[in-house]
């Protein structure tokens, strides 16, 4: 669960979910990376996509009804090829199967649709499947991970 | 050691490549003794017993081209020993250029590309010229020393009256080497059995299979080649018109297996076993008559799976040591573990307090203990690299006409194994260019009143943190004004008005020098930006470059001891800790708000009589700089650049331990790593390349440099 929508990442690339503590920001950092976390002597970046760009988050804790509360929320550590990197979520639900054919590869605009205001993260998704009647979006994690790699400005 | 020996290859050749290493290391150091003139009388045997090994070692594992030019040096070698030759001039030349190409192809095996097909067969001439004897009778005919694994073979009669060479053989399956194994093991004869279809027979295949049917009721069949599996061939499949059985039990029970129709020339005959597993090797040999088949077969029968380097050797002494430390840990931790039960029984924090100082100072010392040894461990003298330096010079000497000394100290000097592998191209360039276009023509010294021998010198030593290499020379130095002209014409901003120090800094930016400067420039621009690449982005290194016109350059090397361990100023910004690599640090400093001048986005310091451009840490951060009286700053260097850094607060030197940092967290590359202290805080390893940028604002983002 994320900014209000529901999202799934293939089980084999999570790593591990930890609780949502010891981030530590890194100086000039962009600002869609809330920080690192040491895990196993390993430092793990740590984004937060509940940010939009240029605007930290800031904590409204019981906003929205019951409270979207700090200790619910954890740090999914993906692994993508050989990297490794933490994804802030609201909340870790369950494990679902998806069924292969419910998943709609590509839905165009997914990824560029203006997200109601200040609800929706700017998570690079890349398809979405049906779980019963809902829908669950599927971030494409290696773009995810490619932000960092996206120049701040365009280049001169 | 015998064919059973060479059957577990994979380790062997691990084992085997780790020995090597060492030997050629050893290698190295007494041939740069012998040329220096400083070898014991005990060095010639030393060098012989280390080829000699070099030879048996791999020849068990099949390395035929290695085997026999070990054996070819071995043999001048003896020649030497016995007191009939002497080993200098082109006899040491030859033992040199000898042991070169060993490491060589020693360095493509451990790289699990095999023996490669490296060209010996000119310099093992010219080594069986020399141990021929004296060079009065150099022509005396050369004795055949093929490399005993597969030269105990022999030919064979292979040529079993077929016309058509046969595809080349398959390797022996784990499966099958290890019945092999265990046939010798039990001391059977292992034997092979060779036939051929008769081309007018249509169906091969059947006829081949009749004889593997009746092979397998009279003998122990081990391989079959091409190998007889129903199912996989047709009947009439061609490939079966030659054939190839090995097996133990009795020959005439063979033979007679053999006697189908339509099966002609049948041969048996006992194959060795010191040689079972070279047999394809010697195969191919005699049929291809190449004997690059036969080095290729037999590396890819000694080497199924690339060897990678995953192994050290370590002193025991080491794990000693670091036992000892575990052993400490483990009894830390069961004082702190009392101790925090205490705690929970409700015993007053106070009284612990001494206690737990305790601990703590004891896991202080045994982490620290561990640290270092496990840098040790990774640690080898830097004589590893120096020892082909001679042989270099002395080459390049040759051809040139000069005549340079080379003087070689500091080689105890330990650094990481990582480094020093990374080292050996920049050092070999540096010498070369020295050769090449620093030291004069001998008639040119002495018209310069120099002594007619150049001198070259490299010097390594360790100060705290960093290792010092110095390479210099007695030549002629390179001209500020032919690089100045040379900058000019380039179009480099700002070279005409350039103060020296950073003028002899471009000769480090790629192509700055072209052919036509070389001579002019002494050729120091030549492949300099490569020597900086390497020393200062894959080593995190520093290289300095000074000359004086008419006398001289000397190119110091600043390199971390190690690449994941280094010493590190602490400093504080923006409430977040730095740490700047001692490498990149000149010196601290103090600055009063007055001592700055310059417009607001430009600013300079004077530091020690120059001016130096300001930056600021928030400033890097994208922060607005601070204001106060008086600041605290770095000088921090890179390359010939230099900057003055204000920082919140100067901490400490510290040693400390880099990880890498996700790029993702890095996009302005301001960092090169990070590191991790004890109570969990970051400390950001600041990349000093922002200073490269010549002149940047103090404030607002300048990390690109560019």
């Amino acid at each position: 669960m994320l900014g209000g929508s529901r999202y799934g990442v293939p089980v084999a690339d999570v790593a591990r979910i930890v609780r949502h503590e010891g981030v530590q920001t890194v100086p000039s950092a962009p600002p869609a990376v809330e920080g690192v976390v040491t895990l196993a002597g390993e430092v793990v970046p740590v984004l937060d996509m509940r940010s939009r760009p240029g605007q930290r988050v800031v904590e409204r804790p019981g906003l929205r009804g019951g409270p979207p509360a700090a200790d619910r929320r954890r740090i999914v550590v993906l692994r993508v090829g050989s990297r490794t990197c933490g994804l802030t979520v609201d909340e870790v639900h369950e494990i679902v199967d998806v069924d292969e054919p419910s998943i709609e590869a590509e839905c165009p605009g997914a990824a560029t649709q203006e997200p109601p205001a200040g609800e929706s993260p700017r998570l690079p998704v890349k398809g979405t499947a049906a779980i019963g009647t809902s829908v669950m979006l599927l971030p494409d994690l290696a773009a995810l991970l490619d932000l960092g790699r996206m120049p701040t400005e365009p280049p001169e | 050691m015998s064919g059973v020996a060479g059957l577990d290859d994979s380790k062997l050749t691990r084992a085997f490549l780790e020995e090597a290493e060492e030997l050629i290391a050893r290698l190295g150091e007494e041939l740069a003794a012998v040329a220096a003139g400083t070898a014991s009388p005990q060095a010639i045997n030393e060098i012989f017993r280390i080829f000699h090994s070099l030879k048996s070692e791999s020849a068990i594992l099949g390395f035929a081209r290695l085997s026999s030019l070990a054996h070819h040096v071995e043999d001048v070698l003896g020649v030497a020993r016995s007191g009939s030759l002497a080993l200098e001039g082109p006899a040491l030349d030859a033992v040199q250029e000898g042991a070169d190409l060993i490491a060589s192809m020693i360095g493509a095996i451990g790289r699990g590309e095999g023996e490669p097909a490296s060209d010996t067969a000119s310099l093992s001439a010219e080594l069986v010229r020399l141990a021929g004897g004296s060079p009065g009778s150099a022509a005396a005919p050369a004795p055949d020393h093929g490399p005993p694994a597969v030269g105990q073979v022999g030919p064979g009669p292979q040529g079993t009256g077929g016309t058509a060479s046969p595809p080349p053989p398959r390797p022996f399956t784990p499966f099958e080497r290890s019945q092999v194994a265990e046939a010798i093991d039990r001391g059977e004869q292992l034997m092979r059995l060779a036939f051929r279809v008769d081309d007018a027979e249509p169906m091969k295949f059947a006829r081949a299979y009749l004889v593997f049917s009746n092979l397998e009721q009279a003998v122990n069949l081990l391989k079959v080649d091409p190998p007889l599996a129903m199912g996989e061939a047709t009947i009439e499949d061609s490939r079966y018109a030659r054939v190839t059985a090995w097996f133990t039990g009795p020959p005439e029970a063979a033979r007679e297996a053999a006697r189908v129709d339509q099966v002609l020339d049948v041969t048996v005959e006992p194959v060795e076993p010191a040689a079972a597993l070279g047999e394809e090797a010697s195969r191919a040999a005699a049929t291809a008559a190449a004997p690059a088949v036969a080095a290729a077969a037999a590396a890819a029968l000694a080497q199924p799976a690339p060897a990678e380097r995953t192994s050290i050797r370590v002193d025991t002494r080491r794990l000693d040591e670091l036992w000892g430390l575990v052993a400490g840990l483990v009894q830390q931790r069961g004082r702190i573990s009392t101790l925090s039960d205490r705690l929970a029984r409700g015993v007053d924090p106070m009284e612990l307090r001494g206690a737990l100082a305790e601990a703590a100072d004891g896991l202080a010392t045994i982490s620290a203990g561990m640290q270092q040894t496990m840098v040790e461990t990774r640690m080898v003298p830097i004589s590893v690299i120096f020892t082909k330096f001679p042989r270099l010079v002395r080459d390049l000497c040759r051809k040139l006409g000069k005549r340079i000394e080379l003087e070689l100290t500091g080689g105890e000097t330990g650094i990481d194994r990582g480094i020093v592998e990374a080292l050996s191209d920049p050092l070999t360039h540096l010498i070369r260019n020295a050769i090449d276009h620093g030291i004069e023509f001998p008639e040119e010294r002495v018209r310069l009143g120099k002594a007619e021998q150049g001198r070259i010198t490299i010097a390594a030593s360790r100060q705290g943190g960093t290792i010092l290499i110095e390479i210099s020379d007695d030549g002629r130095g390179i001209d500020p004004v032919t690089v100045r002209s040379r900058a000019v014409a380039m179009g480099i901003p700002g070279a005409a008005e350039m103060d020296e120090r950073r003028l002899l800094d471009l000769v480090f930016l790629p192509g700055f020098s072209t052919r036509e400067v070389v001579t002019d420039l002494s050729g120091r621009g030549v492949g300099m930006d490569v020597v900086s690449t390497r020393v200062r982005a894959t080593l995190k290194g520093e290289v300095l470059l000074f000359t004086e016109k008419g006398h001289g350059t000397r190119v110091t090397l600043l390199l971390p001891v190690s690449l994941t361990i280094m010493p590190a100023l602490l400093v504080r910004g923006e409430s977040h800790l730095f740490g700047i690599p001692l490498s990149g640090v000149d010196a601290t400093t103090r600055l009063l708000n007055t001592e700055i001048r310059g417009s607001r986005d430009r600013q300079f310091c004077t530091f020690q009589d120059g001016e130096l451009p300001l930056y600021s840490l928030s400033g890097l951060l994208g922060r607005p700089a601070r204001r106060a009286e008086e600041l605290e700053a770095v000088i921090v260097r890179h390359g010939q650049d230099r900057g003055c850094l204000v920082v919140d607060e100067l901490l400490e030197e510290r040693e400390l331990v880099i990880r890498p940092l996700d790029d993702l967290v890095n996009r302005d590359r301001l960092y090169s790593g990070v590191s991790v202290l004890e109570d969990g805080a970051l400390v950001f390893i600041l990349d000093t390349s922002f200073v490269r940028g010549g002149l940047a604002p103090v404030a607002g983002r300048s990390a690109g440099g560019t």
